[in-house]
């Protein structure tokens, strides 16, 4: 994702720990609510005793040459299920738990138990690698197994389809409001709040799709979603060109509402696990930094530089910051309406302590999570030239958030939460906004997209060459080298003038 | 009265305490004015340990009156070689123990800390380790910069130090258990007593109050390397003679050893028992101390430190708690098989105490399952039920055994059954331990395996930087960043192919998982 201006995919230090089919993945948990002539247990929390019939009907119901399987990639429009089945890695998912490393992982993680030998009969990997096991099983379709081999199917980003399949070819299917269609369970997937909340739940993870830490260990690729970035890979079964007509803006408007939308699914992810934290997982140690324990040990090292830190974070775990990027934003009130506090420093001070109380952390996550609700309003004011250019020197001016205003100066070589996640979050976002200016035929400086691509360069860079691949910690990143890159865009940028209309 | 005068009357090169003047001074600082009168043994009751004596700590000056040249006419060498002092003054690390604090590492970490020029703190937390804190009673010509000196690890009491110079032929007569217990001279020549000692500072004691937490890592503190006693002994280095240059009645008397035991082989086997005891008690109790909990300075360094790859020998070995939860040092146990192996006389005592062993360990492993880091109070009675074990059935097995060449050459053929996927730390603990019992072999036996020892010993030292920064001209500092280089690199099959030739094993034997 770090070279997605250039367009490439995720760089080689994000694709080898994951198998490639594993990686994008569709949820279809969250949003919507059922609809309210659905059969009963359908697409909810699946507890009940006795599963009636499924809303899904599996995803070659909508393969039929005339309808959406016409076999042009090129034209998107009619070939929607043709270009999921040969070039959306989603259709690939239920492939992954073939895999050596996914038997591995059962093994490992003692799924024995279970008597489900193989991650492919196991609810736990089904849950994100096929349709959600209830609905498989209980599917008015051909039988389960056909639907669980769809891997990620239509459905789970559309929504099951038994209540819509028969109107939504017919001739007042286009007259109808989303709100309309949403009752029969048809998602508005041309709304970004409603399409990251699609992504999320497998991509960060509910309470019964929990990539831990546990799982982790045992050889799951970390998650580790950004909306706007793995949306502009992603092989489209649409026309992109419709989303950007839509809105012209819509790569900022896709960065913004998919920071909002994914820090909530995180928050709730925390909240799932500190309620599950009985059960013997907690502290749950995915929700910290990977890489301020997952690196190799040096003589001296720049987590060290901590002149005026806070002894008593030294050698602590420090919460994770993926999700986190936000907030400095909020503080500085860059994005007005967005409440300056998000409550994610609470949550941090928590979190940081030798024994987080989970009790404390449910309500603080659920209080945080309310807090980003309002955005989609925010962001639906345009985003015009000076807008951009004023987020765009907001970010590079921002600092990182560290626990103790003391500790360090703040964004200087001596901040120790400085760190690759961090630098990584705000490359991001930086792109996304000339992406936005790309789109709307702004003018972008060369030097700036040069230093911008520099950047780039330099983080992706930080994951050093292995015997077998590349390593996947950032071993060679330096908080001073990327502070040298953030230096240099912001004095071409100062020098384009681009420090324009005031918040 | 005679060998008083001898003592402190004969003129020397050095000088030495060489008149009644001097005599006159120890009286008066009291040292020997109450010189216990030595008798010959007598039993003790148990537990009548050095507690009931006073604890004070003599500067290292008191002893290199003594024992800072060789060979010196009329004095009894059988035992002593009396040049103690002038080896540890010129070679022993332990010397720069206490100065090492006042180099840049150590004031960085201070700084970071946030304890720079709180003494107390130092004292507490440091001088604990390296040196003699200002909690403890000093001795006559007690200098702090002396670092951890000789009454260190012989004993901080005053009582044993005049007597055991003054009377000399007395205090020869007397047996180990009773100078330690009625004097206070620490009996180093048990190997699982000297390698307690040694584990106490450089891994760590509750008792004592030893501790480098992870904080003080973060801030600094070079990683501990594992303690393997053998090799550590011979990087000090050893100011004592090795068992074949000994009187055969000394090493019958004090060092418990027959001819043609392998002294060596033996310090390797117990050290490794008494090294897992102490530091699974060690786990336990400070578990049990209460406070915030994980202190993961307790836990093993490399579960955590090491970066991730796409592939991982972590992930192939598997791992004996459920995935990702960190477990304590794993280094202590690598030798299992081979301590296992001593401490039973026949296979079915072996297997007997093998599957007590895995049971207890379980357990262990168990209660740090059951959540990350564990609950302290689950980890604290499973690692006292398994330190409690050890203490009960291997420490007094693997003591009372006799290390002949056979058990010697049948020990070193049990490392074929060791883990095959072993962390850096364990390996290296393996290397050494091999490395000391195969050269033992070597040296004393017409040994069939000595070129293929050697052979291993090429590709081994490479991989895994056997050799310490010992003495006084190798500094730590300086070994580091090689060293860390070393532990990042390790990967396991590495380490299990060159084992497994070394024991002529099919390479394509399936990885234990």
């Amino acid at each position: 994702m770090l070279v997605w201006l250039r367009q490439f995919g995720p760089p080689a230090g994000f694709q080898a720990p994951w198998s490639l089919t594993a990686l994008l993945l569709l949820g279809a948990r969250l949003a919507a609510a059922p609809p309210p002539d659905a059969q009963p247990g359908a697409a909810v929390q699946s507890t009940s005793a006795a599963p009636a019939a499924s809303s899904y009907v599996g995803s070659l119901s909508c393969a039929a040459a005339a309808c959406h399987n016409r076999g042009a990639v090129q034209i998107p429009k009619g070939s929607e299920y043709t270009i999921w089945r040969y070039r959306d890695p989603h259709a690939a998912a239920y492939q992954a738990l073939f895999s050596p490393r996914s038997q591995r992982m059962v093994a490992l993680l003692g799924a024995r138990a279970d008597r489900r030998q193989n991650a492919h009969e196991h609810a736990l990997c089904l849950q994100c690698h096929s349709d959600p096991p209830a609905e498989a099983s209980t599917s008015p379709a051909a039988d389960g197994t056909a639907m669980a081999r769809d891997g990620i199917g239509c459905e789970r980003c559309h929504g099951p389809a038994r209540a819509w399949l028969a109107d939504h070819y017919g001739p007042t299917w286009d007259q109808l409001s989303p709100a309309a269609k949403q009752a029969r369970g048809f998602r508005n997937t041309k709304d970004l709040s409603a399409r990251v909340r699609s992504c999320v739940p497998c991509h960060v993870g509910t309470a019964d799709a929990n990539v831990n830490h546990d799982l982790i260990a045992a050889g799951h690729p970390r998650l580790q979603f950004e909306f706007a970035s793995f949306h502009a890979i992603y092989p489209k079964h649409w026309d992109p060109q419709a989303d950007k007509q839509r809105t012209d803006d819509f790569e900022v408007r896709a960065w913004l509402i998919g920071q909002a939308r994914t820090t909530q699914a995180a928050l709730a992810l925390l909240a799932a696990r500190a309620q599950q934290a009985p059960g013997g997982r907690w502290p749950e140690l995915a929700e910290y930094d990977c890489f301020a324990c997952h690196h190799s040990l040096r003589p001296t090292s720049w987590r060290q530089q901590h002149p005026g830190g806070d002894p008593t974070a030294l050698g602590g775990l420090p919460w994770g910051n993926w999700y986190d990027s936000l907030a400095p934003l909020a503080r500085r009130g860059v994005i007005a309406g967005l409440p300056a506090d998000l409550g994610l420093e609470s949550i941090r001070e928590q979190m940081q302590r030798p024994e987080p109380d989970p009790r404390a952390i449910i309500p603080l996550a659920a209080a945080a999570s309310q807090r980003l609700d309002g955005l989609d309003r925010l962001a639906a004011s345009p985003w015009n030239a000076s807008r951009l250019h004023a987020l765009f020197t907001e970010l590079l001016d921002d600092r990182p958030v560290t626990i103790t205003p003391s500790a360090g100066a703040p964004g200087s070589p001596d901040d120790p939460s400085f760190n690759w996640e961090r630098a990584a979050q705000r490359y991001l976002a930086l792109a996304a906004i000339v992406h936005t200016l790309n789109d709307r035929n702004e003018p972008v400086p060369s030097d700036v997209r040069q230093a911008l691509s520099a950047l780039a360069t330099q983080l992706e860079r930080a994951f050093p060459p292995a015997n077998d691949g590349r390593y996947a910690s950032p071993e060679w990143f330096s908080p001073a080298q990327t502070h040298q890159a953030l230096e240099q865009l912001r004095g071409q940028v100062g020098a384009h003038e681009w420090r324009l209309s005031p918040r | 009265m005679n060998h008083q005068l001898r003592l402190f009357s004969i003129r020397r090169r050095t000088p030495r305490c060489s008149s009644r003047a001097c005599l006159a001074a120890l009286l008066a600082l009291g040292l020997i004015g109450a010189a216990p009168v030595l008798r010959a043994d007598e039993p003790q009751p148990p537990g009548t340990r050095a507690a009931a004596l006073a604890e004070v700590f003599t500067g290292s000056l008191v002893c290199k009156r003594c024992h800072n040249t060789k060979d010196v006419e009329g004095f009894n060498t059988a035992v002593s070689t009396l040049d103690e002092y002038a080896v540890w003054h010129r070679a022993d690390k332990h010397e720069y123990a206490f100065r090492a604090l006042g180099n840049d590492r150590g004031q960085r970490m201070l700084k970071r800390l946030g304890h720079e020029r709180d003494q107390g703190w130092i004292d507490t937390n440091c001088v604990s380790c390296h040196g003699v804190g200002s909690g403890r009673k000093h001795g006559p010509d007690f200098r702090q910069d002396d670092g951890v000196t000789c009454v260190q690890c012989h004993g901080a009491h005053a009582e044993w130090i005049p007597a055991h110079g003054i009377d000399w032929q007395s205090w020869r007569a007397l047996s180990a258990e009773t100078k330690e217990a009625r004097f206070g001279m620490t009996d180093l020549r048990h190997p699982a007593k000297r390698a307690s000692l040694c584990v106490s500072c450089h891994v760590g004691s509750s008792r004592e109050g030893r501790r480098v937490t992870h904080a003080m890592f973060a801030a600094g503190h070079p990683p501990l390397p594992s303690l393997e006693v053998s090799i550590f002994l011979e990087s000090m280095p050893p100011h004592w003679r090795p068992s074949d240059q000994r009187d055969p009645a000394i090493n019958r008397q004090l060092y418990r050893l027959e001819p043609g035991d392998f002294e060596q082989t033996r310090t390797v086997v117990v050290s490794s028992a008494a090294v897992f005891h102490d530091v699974v008690e060690f786990f336990g109790a400070e578990a049990a101390r209460g406070g915030a909990w994980p202190e993961l300075a307790q836990f093993d360094c490399t579960a955590c430190h090491h970066a991730l790859t796409a592939t991982s020998w972590r992930q192939q070995r598997g791992y004996p708690t459920a995935p990702g939860r960190p477990a304590l040092r794993a280094w202590p146990q690598a030798l299992g098989p081979v301590v296992l192996a001593a401490a039973a006389s026949n296979a079915g005592e072996e297997k007997a105490l093998a599957q007590a062993y895995e049971q207890h360990l379980g357990k262990l492993y168990g209660a740090l399952s059951a959540r990350p880091f564990g609950k302290p109070a689950e980890i604290a009675a499973a690692a006292s039920a398994l330190a409690a074990w050890t203490q009960q059935e291997i420490l007094p097995r693997v003591e009372r055994r006799r290390y002949d060449a056979t058990t010697a050459q049948a020990l070193f053929a049990r490392f074929a059954d060791v883990n095959r996927y072993p962390d850096y730390d364990s390996a290296r603990q393996l290397a050494w331990s091999l490395g000391t019992i195969g050269a033992e072999l070597a040296r004393r036996t017409r040994w069939d395996q000595s070129s293929a020892f050697q052979e291993w010993r090429n590709h081994v030292d490479p991989l895994l930087q056997l050799e310490l920064p010992a003495g006084k001209n190798q500094a730590i500092e300086a070994a580091l960043g090689p060293w860390l280089e070393k532990v990042s690199q390790f990967k396991a099959e590495d380490f299990r192919k060159d084992l497994d030739a070394l024991f002529g094993r099919n390479e394509a034997a399936k990885p234990k998982s």
